[in-house]
This record gives C-alpha cells, structure tokens and sequence, in this order.
C-alpha cells in the first residue's frame, strides 16, 4: 500500500483520539467512584441499578413504616398494661368489697376507690398520641369512649389499621378500644353497681366476670407482641436484603479502582508512545536527504 | 537527427515538458494537505516521427494529459460511507443528550418523584389524618407533575433541535446541489481541453462527498461528464446540469415538524442515513417513542391514581373526587401530552380520600391502596407496572445511544480504513513527489546538456565555415 503523509497522520490522530477517550473513560471512572457513568456504558446494568434504587426505596418506606407502626403499637401495649394492672387492683378491692364483714361505709369507701380506678381506665381508653385517639378504631378524632355515670359508651368503631413493613407483610397499628376497654368497663359497672346495692351474690358475680376480662386485655397484648415482634423481624430481614442490595450495587455501578487506575496508567503510556510517533512523522521524507 | 538547428528544438521542447512535469509536482506538493484534492500525473507522450528518413527517431517529447490519480469505486465506497458515519455520528451525539435526562444512575430524576410520591400515600398511611402529611402528598403530586413536564419539555426541546437541524440541512442541500449542477456544466465544457477539468472534478467530488455526508445518494457519471445523483430511495437531486431543491413544510400528522418534500413529492420516511437520516431517524422515531412512552406513563398514573381515589373517603367523611386533573384524549387512543398535564385536583389537604368507605377519618385503608397502585401490573396491557415500564423506557434510551456510539465507532475504523485507500490512489505523498522533482530535474539538466553539446557543434561549425 502507498502511504501518503494524510494516511499516517490520518492514523496517528485517530489512534490518539481513541486513546483520549479511553482516558477520559479511566479518569472520570478513577474520580467519580462509577462505573456506570452514562445510561449507554450498560443500558441492562442501568436499568437493573434503577431496579435496585427502587428496592432501596421501598425498603425505606418499609422501615419508616415500622417506626410509625412500633411507635403506635408500644403506646398500646404500654396502655393495655396500665389496665391489666388496673383490672387487676380493681378485682382485689372488688373482693374485698365483698367480704362479709364491709358494713355500707366500708362498701361504699371501696365503691369510690374502684371509680377512681374507673376514671383512670376511662382515660387510657382515651389515650391521645399525635393528636390521634388510639383506641377510636378509625374514629380517631374523638374520644374513644364517653362516660355517663358509671355507664361508659364507645364512641368509635372496630376499624384496625394495618400497614405494610415488607413485601405482603402487615401489621396491625392500633386496637379498637371496643374489643379490649368495653368488656372492662361493662365488667367494673357491674360490680360497682352490685357494691353500691351491698348485693354480696351479685358482687361475686361480676367479680366472676374479671377472669374472662383480663384474659381478653392478655390476648390483646399477645397480638400486639406478635405484631411487634414482626416489626423486628421484619427490619432484620430488611437490613440483610439493604445489604445484598447495596452489594449488588456496587458489583453494578461501582469502579474497580485497581483496573481503573491500572488503564490510566496503561492508556497514558500508549497516548505517550503514540504522540512521540506522531512527533516524528513530519520529519521524515525524502526531500529531507535532497541537497 | 535532422540537423543541429532541428535538435535544439526537440531539447527546447524537452526542456517544457520536463518543466511542465516540474509545475504539476510543484502544485502537487502545495496541495498536500488541501481535501478532496487528486494527484496528478503528466502524461508525456512521444512526439511524432520524423519523415525524411528512414528509421528517424520521433520528433522529441510532448505533453499528452495531465490525469488526475482517482478512483471512483473506492471514491464511491468512501461517499457511502460517510454517509452512514455521519447519521450515526448525529444520531449518537443527539442521544447522549437524551441520556442525560435519564440519567437514573444518579440520585434524581423521575423514577424518584414517583417513587417520592407513592411513598407519601404510604406514610400517610402510618396516620392518616396528619395535615402535614397530607399536604405533603399533594405537594409530592405537583413535583411529580412538574418533573414530568420538565423532562418531557426537554425532550421536546431537543425534537424542536432537531427540526430546525433539519431545516438547514435541506437548505445545505439545496445549496451543494446547485454548486454541483453548475460544476456539471463546468466539467463538461473544460472536458477534453486539460483546461481545469481535473480541478473542477476534485471540487466536484468534493461537494458530492459532502452531500453524503448530509443525506445518502447514489450517482453516476454519464458520457459528457456530468453527475446524476439521487437519494438511495430514488429522489432526484442532480440531473446533469440541473439541480432539484428540496424544501420544508411542516407536516399536521407530525405535529407540525417539518418534512421534506422533493417536488411535491414527500420524501421523509425514504431518508436513511447522512445527517439528515440521523436527524429524523432521533426526531420522528427515537425522541416521539420516548415521548408516547412517558404520555402512557402519565395517562397511567392520572387514570389509576383518580379510580382508586374516588373509590375512598376524605377526612370530611365525603366520597374522594379525582386526585389529578382527569387526561382527555385529543385523538382517539392518543395520550399525546399527558405527561404535560399532571395536575393535581384538589388543592385542600383534607379532601385526600385516604379512607375507606364507611369508615372514620383515621382509616387508612385507600391510603395503602393508592400506594400500591406504583406496583400493579395496569398499564401495556397489564403487563408491566410503573416502575418497569419506566425501567424499560430507561433500558430502550441507554440501548439506543449505545448501539450509535459502538456503530460510529465502528464506522470511523471503516471510514478510516477506505479513506486510507483513497489516500493510496489519490493522496499526495512527499516521497513520490521527491522522486518526481528529481527526475524531471535530471532530465531538464540532461537536456540542458543536449543543448550545450548542440551549442559547441554549431560554433565549430560556425568557425569552420567562416568564423
């Protein structure tokens, strides 16, 4: 082949053209930390890597999801312990109210005592967090329960509100304060009811009624700890797929600084060779040797 | 040899011939780095015999032709060739421009104002009633909105680029083929006389080289010389020394981007490569399916978010209305523009229809549902969700630029290589051209010689007889 001077300089520019790319390509990956610099380096691994931004998101969402659900569920069990306690001391003064040896002042000193308690299990079925009535079911605005003497009526509804912590995985956000505070309420009317009219077989009937009640506050709790126990699981699981995610990631987009530097220092030193070609090129001809 | 007086005179022809020889070297190598220009060779022929004796040698040396050193297969290879070069190379630069508004490698764009977006309906979910979060979803909507209008504004942007590319392209055009029409009559009147001809064919080549770099043409040559040159789909251009100009309406059916007719024929589709081709190619097929696939995205997402809105209740305990503005089709199974008019309908945060129906404020049971509607398969045909279809428009953008960029590079060791080959047959190379200075030098120093020698007989002729 007849090589003219355009053909070698034709060839040297686009030898070092090519070169310069390849460098830029090394340096931006060495600088930026990326291997997945524009859409076009990988279309597959780009759209993969959006895939997992999304996961990542998601798996946010699910954790904040779990705070606001933990926070509301602690709250309750919290609340749902106060009135076992409560349920609880309720029974002992109910017994002893119905003793044999109370005369009506004894009778009626327990009676008010078991209504303050009354009040207090009154307000924790009104408990109010962020503005909202945790035991309303959805009816969250208003309080849960309203009092009408000893007689307490709920005012909500039975809507539980789950929410969702990880992929087809819910768990419950609140109680309805019917399953849990009405059963109460009715029981510990009763028994006022029964001390304030010194009727001891009546007493003993609606203290009859305590069993079944602090078993219900119990089987509301046990729910709640199996929701909260998701809850954990669920982030622990949610932390080891953040990982493999993020692993994932890196193995995607991530440089590989040795190879990178590596091809910056390979690259340099062909673009050197190249250029020092280059830089002979114009100087040899024939009309060089020509006196 | 005739007689002295006779010699001289086929040495004083020698001595232009070897000169001319040295002129058309010299323009050579004052051309070595000009484009598009051929080098030329004298063709220095024998003079005619002589006629008074037998066995008399020819009458000295003459110039025969200058040629121009060319050849039209590998000149055609390389015209189609750059034709293809330069669609990939428009092509290639116009969809990095595009990448980077895709560009979902880093940590916005679209895919995270959706994301955002359903992800305030989740945490609305958490408590629903809370006005804050509730004013943080339709916050989240209008940015939604307004990152789908800015990217699709910015595509069209680059469309309306296009347009005006093309624009001047056909002006380009019309330009070349006029100055090549009228070199077609140049070429055909310098024919035959080695006045010009050569140049005026280097300027031709030239200009047709150009040509194909904007719009991809097949030619040939006819006996007067002249070009006659057509798209590679048949539309006229260059007709002997008539040139056909083309022009640009704009076209209704491409909302109002222009096409190119030819005559009053429209030609537009039939472009396939050379600039031009690139640009409509990015224009009418690229840039529009991108386009339509986030017009389906957006009708998607308006269409779905209203049907599962209305089916909840608002804090008022009122059946949910439409979150956004409802999309009407323009064209019967057209979502032209919907990704322009993502509005949000409802300016008062308590009308978030976050609850079911018949249950109280704090329900969060359509809050959840509006969330998930990101990941139901709804939309192609129930075939993909948001967020593939969305991974698939990114997948589809990345795929295009890549396939131009590795074709261009591809094409550019092809281009390359013939351009190399041409440069073979035609290029200048110093070398040769030394070579050539040396031998027309010897052989005018030779002649020069011839003369002296010529010069001494004749004065001792001279003397003899007289002197």
């Amino acid at each position: 082949m007849r090589i003219t001077e355009a053909i070698s300089y034709r060839n040297m520019l686009a030898g070092v053209e090519s070169l310069n790319d390849k460098l830029e390509q090394a340096n931006e990956e060495v600088s930026s930390g990326k291997k997945l610099l524009n859409l076009r380096d990988s279309p597959a691994e780009s759209a993969e890597n959006l895939q997992l931004n999304n996961q990542l998101g998601q798996l946010d969402q699910y954790q904040s999801n779990s705070d606001a659900s933990s926070f509301y569920l602690q709250v309750t069990d919290s609340s749902l312990n106060s009135l076992y306690n409560l349920v609880t001391s309720v029974y002992s003064q109910g017994s002893a109210a119905a003793s044999n040896f109370n005369d009506a002042n004894a009778r009626a000193s327990y009676a008010a005592d078991i209504r303050s308690q009354l009040g207090q299990a009154l307000s924790l079925a009104n408990t109010q967090v962020r503005g909202r009535y945790i035991f309303a079911g959805s009816k969250v605005t208003a309080p849960a329960f309203t009092a009408a003497g000893d007689t307490m009526t709920y005012q909500g509804d039975d809507d539980v509100n789950t929410v969702n912590i990880g992929e087809g995985l819910q768990v419950h956000e609140n109680v309805a304060g019917s399953a849990v505070f009405s059963p109460v309420f009715t029981a510990i009317s009763g028994l006022l009811s029964a001390i304030d009219s010194g009727d001891q077989g009546a007493m003993q009937t609606a203290l009859s009624q305590f069993s079944g009640t602090l078993a219900t506050v119990n089987n509301v709790r046990s729910q709640l700890g199996v929701d909260l126990a998701s809850v954990q699981n669920s982030a622990t699981a949610r932390q080891a797929e953040q990982t493999d995610i993020q692993q994932r990631q890196s193995t995607i987009s991530s440089a590989d600084m040795a190879v990178a530097l590596t091809q910056v220092t390979q690259t340099q030193t062909a673009l050197q060779a190249a250029l020092s070609v280059g830089a002979v090129l114009g100087k040899q001809n024939l009309f060089d040797y020509l006196g | 040899m005739t007689s002295l007086l006779a010699g001289l005179e086929i040495a004083r022809q020698a001595l232009q011939a070897q000169q001319f020889g040295l002129d058309v070297t010299q323009n050579n190598i004052a051309n070595v780095n000009t484009q598009g220009y051929a080098r030329q060779r004298v063709a220095l022929t024998p003079g005619p015999p002589g006629v008074q004796y037998d066995c008399q040698p020819n009458q000295g040396v003459r110039v025969g032709a200058v040629e121009s050193a060319r050849d039209s297969f590998i000149d055609y290879r390389v015209n189609q060739e750059l034709s293809l070069q330069s669609q990939l190379d428009t092509s290639s630069s116009v969809l990095q421009q595009v990448e980077a508004l895709f560009n979902e490698n880093s940590d916005s764009g679209l895919q995270s104002s959706i994301n955002t977006f359903f992800n305030s309906f989740s945490s609305l979910a958490n408590t629903p009633e809370d006005a804050s979060l509730r004013q943080q979803v339709l916050a989240n909507g209008q940015a939604l909105g307004a990152q789908f209008e800015q990217v699709y504004e910015q595509l069209q942007t680059i469309q309306q680029s296009q347009d005006s590319q093309v624009a001047d392209t056909v002006n380009q055009i019309n330009t070349l083929t006029s100055s090549i029409a009228q070199l077609n009559v140049e070429v055909a009147a310098a024919r035959g006389t080695n006045n010009n001809e050569n140049t005026l064919r280097d300027q031709r080549q030239q200009l047709v080289d150009q040509l194909g770099g904007l719009v991809d043409i097949s030619y040939c040559e006819d006996d007067s010389g002249s070009l006659t040159i057509t798209t590679r789909q048949g539309a006229s251009l260059v007709a002997g020394t008539t040139s056909n100009p083309w022009k640009t309406v704009p076209s209704p059916a491409l909302g109002n981007l222009l096409s190119v007719y030819s005559g009053n024929t429209d030609i537009t589709s039939t472009i396939q490569s050379g600039k031009l081709g690139g640009l409509l190619d990015v224009r009418d097929s690229k840039v529009t399916s991108y386009l339509n696939q986030l017009d389906d995205m957006a009708a998607g997402i308006i269409s779905k978010v209203n049907a599962q809105h209305v089916q909840g209740v608002d804090l008022n305990g009122d059946a949910g209305g439409n979150f956004f503005t409802p999309f009407v089709q323009q064209t019967p199974g057209s979502n032209q523009g919907a990704a322009r008019a993502i509005e949000v309908a409802i300016s008062d945060p308590d009308k978030i229809a976050a609850a079911g129906v018949g249950e109280g404020s704090g329900s969060n049971t359509n809050a959840k549902l509006l969330a998930d509607v990101q990941n139901q398969a709804l939309l192609l045909g129930d075939s993909a969700n948001l967020n593939q279809l969305y991974q698939n428009l990114i997948f589809t953008v990345g795929m295009d630029s890549q396939t131009a960029s590795d074709g261009l590079t591809t094409q550019n060791e092809v281009l390359t290589q013939l351009q190399n080959q041409q440069d073979s047959v035609s290029g200048v190379s110093l070398d040769d051209e030394a070579v050539s200075v040396l031998r027309y030098q010897k052989a005018y120093q030779a002649n020069c010689q011839v003369i002296s020698v010529l010069d001494t007989l004749t004065d001792g002729l001279m003397k003899i007889f007289g002197g």
